[in-house]
């Protein structure tokens, strides 16, 4: 049992050191105040209901047909149709990651707190700081 | 409006068959085979039940997503999370299993009475979690079929039907099916991890099974966390965790002999 219980915990350390924790820091490609702004600027624009400009204006080119106006309007009225007024930016992360091509790109993860409620905001950027994804809970 | 395919609608039917049936049937197998199991598979039920739904669950889903820091964590180490995540449910089951048996079952471990307590444990599990969303699934399909979806969403937010929608809209027979499939395997590996801790206590070796057990547990659900995020398939994915059941499973029967003869 001993020997099961030694392989195991050694295969649970690889998983950790393979998979690695997930986020590295910030590529020089970018400004950590223009990334953070960024990300910004796109959750308080989905918040105004400006579906149409959050998709055609800052959205990047590869990513209009999948984050359009519509699925941007579903996912606010699914996660948050009754939050109420933005009160503020309770807190931000801001991290570096790369894509399947090699490209290194910014993560955003924006807590913003409402009147009803709290949303996490996670903002994908790519160097051109337009959105590659976008996600929120 | 959607229309389920009458495939869809059998395999639903099925799923929820396999889920309510499975511990119905091994219930029975274990009382025939072993006897007097009632007590070990009625507290097998309830191990998970206060173990993952009033304590677990809660905590992951409502108290920690209050806190920035923990929603932060989330996106920004994924992977470390989900591994965190196995580990939770490692440690509140295993650590569950562990004190019902010390405390509750004092003169219920033998061998018969492990297998029932998995038995019960991996029931419950496929009932709660899979077999009653696969009867709200079979009652929106039928109702979608007649065309009386809205009617019995009468009063329901605009997302909740949107919800249930999409949700009928993503069936397919495949994933109804490898559902009720998984829950075949997760019961295996629950009787499985009954049996190290069972056999921890049998060589007086507590503290050491228990450890195994929670180590295992977190390996086994960090797999079906991280391999889909690697781009494994959905059938893939239920190969590998088949082969953990099956490892299990072997371990269950190999352990036959010396539990008892520890227990005798």
């Amino acid at each position: 049992m001993k020997k099961i219980g030694l392989v195991v915990i050694t295969l649970v350390l690889a998983m950790v050191m393979i998979t690695g924790c997930g986020a590295k820091a910030l590529s020089e490609d970018f400004n950590e105040e223009e990334v953070k702004k960024a990300a910004e600027n796109a959750v308080t624009t989905l918040d105004s209901g400006d579906y149409e400009t959050f998709s055609n204006e800052l959205v990047s080119e590869i990513m209009k047909k999948d984050l359009t106006a519509e699925v941007m309007k579903n996912a606010v009225d699914q996660v948050m149709p009754n939050r109420g007024a933005f009160v503020e930016f309770t807190s931000e992360a801001t991290f570096g990651k790369t894509d399947k091509n090699e490209e290194d790109y910014a993560v955003v993860v924006v807590v913003a707190k409402y009147e009803s409620q709290k949303v996490t905001y996670t903002v994908s950027l790519d160097k051109n700081l337009k959105i590659i994804g976008f996600y929120l809970k | 409006m959607n229309t389920i395919s009458t495939g869809i609608i059998g395999a639903l039917i099925l799923g929820l068959l396999i889920c309510f049936l499975l511990p119905i049937v091994g219930f029975i197998y274990s009382r025939i085979r072993y006897k007097k199991i009632a007590k070990p598979f009625l507290f097998g039920m309830l191990t998970f039940f206060v173990s993952q739904i009033v304590l677990r669950l809660p905590i992951i889903q409502v108290l920690l997503p209050k806190f920035d820091w923990y929603n932060i964590f989330v996106a920004k180490y994924y992977y470390l999370y989900v591994i965190l995540l196995a580990l939770s449910a490692g440690v509140f089951e295993e650590v569950g299993r562990f004190l019902v048996v010390k405390y509750f079952l004092k003169k219920n471990r033998r061998y018969g009475d492990g297998i029932a307590f998995g038995i019960g444990h991996g029931g419950i599990e496929a009932i709660l979690i899979v077999g009653m969303s696969y009867i709200n699934m079979l009652v929106y399909s039928l109702a979608s079929n007649k065309g009386t979806l809205e009617a019995l969403l009468n009063g329901a937010p605009q997302t909740a039907i949107d919800s249930v929608n999409a949700a009928l809209a993503g069936l397919s027979i495949a994933g109804v099916l490898l559902g009720a499939l998984e829950r075949v395997f997760a019961m295996a590996m629950h009787i499985g991890m009954t049996m190290i801790v069972y056999m921890g206590f049998a060589k007086k070796k507590e503290g050491t099974y228990l450890l195994v057990a929670i180590l295992v547990h977190t390996m086994v659900d960090s797999l079906c966390g991280i391999l889909p995020k690697l781009g494994i398939s959905g059938g893939a994915l239920e190969v590998v965790f088949g082969a953990c059941a099956a490892l299990l499973l072997w371990y269950t029967l190999r352990m036959k002999r010396p539990m008892m003869e520890l227990t005798q």
